[in-house]
């Protein structure tokens, strides 16, 4: 937690006694010697703001939830289609874990200038990054702080749920080591001239509902499983690389590229499967879908891979869920599952449902505030659908085989 | 092929005998002489096929038969898929609230091919999307197969852009437009011998309601007519919703016809009816079939602001002549077909029949139409009872609706 610059009386430490929060990024300066005293004579741990622990990678994250238009009356932004603009960091803090397994991911965001606390925008921000196996540094905006070192009600009950909400996110750690499910792998290096164009991507497939899996280029490619790859490089994939995914293809993968991938193999594929900015073809049993042009957009390319690997297979559909995002994971036997949904709107739906892909037998579904009692199950022939009541803006749907 | 046999063919049922002459004559003289042509109601309780398929197969017999009308021929079919497919009712699956439901539909592809349809077309454009319709309608948990193998030769098109087309093809309004006197729309609408509209019997926010002749609104492509359509040409891929066809804020891309008089009102009331009118007479129906088994009350779809509530009145209508059918389904709905703007349900809107009759495309009156099946008396589902309750209460927030 990034400890609020106006607590500097070692009182407000009572507010973290028993919760999950067990590091305190406290300001340098001879105020706030006694509340790091005091915090380490409580077992906690402290460091600075803004600096990463000892084998933690922090990112520097944005706000999560629905992009507010500042300049334009508060009003909602919308991406390309119109769809709101969500900002979401599971992408930052997925990357984070593929490049540096080892270490512990924490993001690091603070409330916007024109926030407007409010529980559910908290539970935003810790399930933003609890979700995909992160931590968020808990940072209060400064009202709620002083609010709080007040302890108002309406401050402490924010409070409460936050820390509820972080809680939650620690009593279920084993999640954490779960497996992506992933029905597309983006291959890239997500550095030098490559690093915007790719992690963008990452951003906008997760915003398209696509279930992806991160394949840094030099590391050993694990396609098992995976309908497509995109390759997200602008240079031509070395000799190795380009054989393994050719191997893919052959085997009834697909492949999305830009025309730098170089010359592609087969033949030209059926004018139907062509797509406005994609021209097609046929390899063994698979496809590869080249950009008609060099310039790329990781919209077009993030949507566009949707359709191309085809909704048949979508992982995770949200009915009357508004702005969404969702990680799929599965254990390390497969026996069981984690779907996390998260709702960005400023309030949980009423009546949202969601079907999640795989031959599941039971489902669970959790708020930070416990079970979900009144869930109902459609059990399909490759799919179990569940429909929630009304739900705070997440909810974690555990599934067994 | 636009094919000159299907112009003279169904020149009697009138969906495209608009000419100058009616214009001319008087309003009443008009109506008077609008095409009536049978309708046939059935009750249908299921969706399942066992129901479905003999209904429907008696329903086009009372009709003539389905032969006649298809046989050696290319069917267009428009359907409805209103709003994007991430919405619901509740937990109700669309095609029980505000879409055409797939066994309907797959139902009317079976028997088109079995009366010797050599190709049938699925036609739709979806919420701001060029992506296949089959791609859409899985994200509303539909089987694309189910309807692709009802019967050989069939396929889907995206008709939100240029889709499979080289151009778009420019359909011509035969009495000059209320609003515009031609479309840019894409080809399917034009490369068809036969044209069906297959919509859903529900309530319309903006235009009353929501028959054979407003699911054809859905014709125009939101790259020339959308919210993201290009300025001079045609955008590549649809963006938004109609807005410029509701508001009138802008106009379509330059390529395209303009709207006739600018300085006409800028109300949506106003000009989605008229413009609806211009469409299914550039783009003339000559069947039509009304989903009315399960459905909704209270408007078109889940984002609309008003108690909203499944319903389940088991109707089948189809028809030949869209006003016909249209107003049959009204009466069906429990609402007086002749009604004008300020009578339930056009309280703030002006009537699509009324426009439609008024060109000549048909008449409204039900005392010319003939009822075929069940009486209108018989199978009367009270969406109109259920609307004056409804509105009697305050009107619910707005938030994401179950």
């Amino acid at each position: 937690m990034r400890w609020p610059a106006a607590w500097t009386d070692s009182s407000a430490l009572d507010l973290i006694k028993g919760s999950a929060i067990d590091y305190l990024l406290i300001e340098e300066g001879e105020r706030f010697e006694p509340v790091r005293t005091q915090a380490r004579q409580a077992g906690l741990r402290i460091g600075v703001p803004d600096a990463a622990p000892s084998g933690v990678t922090m990112v520097k994250g944005q706000w999560p939830g629905v992009r507010m238009t500042r300049s334009d009356g508060g009003r909602v932004s919308a991406g390309p289609t119109g769809d709101p603009w969500v900002d979401s960091n599971g992408w930052q803090i997925r990357l984070a874990g593929a490049l540096h397994p080892e270490a512990p991911v924490w993001v690091n965001a603070r409330p916007p200038e024109n926030f407007r606390a409010s529980a559910g925008a908290y539970l935003i921000a810790v399930a933003d990054s609890g979700a995909y196996g992160g931590r968020w540094v808990i940072s209060l905006d400064n009202q709620s702080a002083s609010a709080l070192a007040a302890r108002r009600p309406d401050a402490l009950d924010i409070w409460k749920r936050t820390v509820a909400a972080a809680g939650f996110f620690a009593q279920h750690k084993a999640w954490a080591g779960y497996a992506p499910a992933a029905l597309v792998g983006v291959i890239s290096d997500f550095a030098g001239d490559n690093e915007a164009f790719s992690q963008e991507l990452l951003n906008l497939l997760a915003r398209a509902g696509q279930h992806y899996r991160i394949l840094p280029k030099d590391a050993a490619l694990d396609l098992e499983g995976l309908r497509a790859v995109i390759y997200a490089d602008a240079q031509q994939p070395d000799a190795r690389l380009r054989k393994q995914i050719l191997g893919f293809v052959e085997a009834g993968g697909a492949l999305i590229a830009s025309p730098s991938w170089g010359a592609a193999p087969g033949a030209a594929a059926k004018p139907d499967d062509e797509g406005p900015l994609f021209v097609a073809r046929s390899l063994g049993k698979g496809k590869i879908a080249l950009a008609k042009t060099p310039a790329r957009d990781p919209y077009q390319w993030a949507n566009d891979s949707v359709v191309l690997v085809s909704h048949r297979y979508d992982m995770v559909r949200i009915w009357n869920g508004g702005a969404t995002g969702s990680y799929y994971a599965l254990s390390p036997d497969r026996k069981k599952a984690v779907v996390h949904v998260l709702f960005y709107a400023n309030r949980g739906p009423d009546a949202a449902s969601v079907r999640v892909a795989g031959r599941w037998k039971a489902a669970k579904a959790w708020t930070p505030d416990g079970p979900v009692e009144t869930i109902e199950t459609e059990y399909r022939q490759d799919a179990i659908e569940v429909h929630l009541p009304q739900v705070p803006q997440y909810v974690a749907l555990e599934l067994d085989a | 092929m636009y094919c000159n046999y299907t112009r003279r063919k169904w020149l009697s049922n009138a969906a495209v005998a608009v000419s100058g002459a009616y214009l001319a004559g008087s309003r009443l003289g008009r109506a008077a002489a609008a095409p009536a042509t049978p309708v046939s109601v059935a009750r249908c309780k299921t969706y399942e096929p066992a129901e479905l398929l003999p209904t429907m197969q008696k329903m086009f017999d009372q009709l003539g038969g389905l032969g006649r009308l298809v046989k050696g021929k290319t069917v267009a079919i428009k359907i409805n898929l209103t709003g994007a497919p991430t919405y619901r009712i509740g937990h109700l699956p669309l095609e029980d609230t505000h879409y055409t439901h797939p066994h309907v539909i797959a139902a009317a592809v079976h028997l088109m091919g079995a009366a010797g349809a050599t190709r049938i077309r699925i036609l739709e454009s979806p919420w701001s999307t060029a992506d296949p319709v089959e791609e859409y309608i899985l994200r509303a948990n539909w089987e694309p197969r189910d309807i692709l193998n009802a019967a050989r030769n069939v396929e889907f098109e995206n008709t939100n852009y240029l889709g499979t087309g080289k151009k778009y093809s420019r359909m011509t309004v035969p009495y000059g437009g209320y609003m515009f006197p031609a479309f840019d729309l894409n080809h399917s609408y034009e490369d068809c011998d036969v044209f069906v509209s297959i919509a859903k019997m529900k309530e319309h926010a903006t235009a009353g309601v929501t028959l054979s002749m407003k699911n054809c609104f859905g014709l125009t492509p939101c790259t020339v007519y959308g919210t993201g359509a290009g300025v001079d040409e045609p955008s590549l891929i649809p963006k938004g919703g109609r807005t410029l066809i509701h508001a009138g804020n802008r106009g379509p891309s330059k390529s395209a016809p303009q709207e006739k008089d600018p300085s006409s009102p800028r109300e949506d009331t106003y000009r989605v009816p008229r413009t609806v009118v211009d469409l299914i007479s550039a783009r003339p129906i000559h069947l039509a079939i009304i989903d009315g088994i399960r459905t909704m009350t209270g408007g078109e779809g889940p984002w609309i602001r008003e108690d909203l509530q499944p319903a389940a009145p088991g109707l089948l209508v189809a028809g030949t002549n869209p006003v016909n059918i249209d107003a049959v389904s009204m009466a069906l709905m429990g609402f007086d077909p002749m009604a004008d703007r300020g009578t339930p349900p056009f309280e703030r809107c002006d009537s699509t029949l009324r426009l439609a009759e008024d060109v000549g495309v048909g008449t409204r009156d039900l005392s010319r139409i003939e009822v075929a099946g069940v009486t209108i008396a018989e199978a009367k589902f009270d969406f109109a009872g259920i609307r004056k309750r409804r509105r009697a209460l305050p009107v619910p927030a707005i938030g994401i609706r179950g």
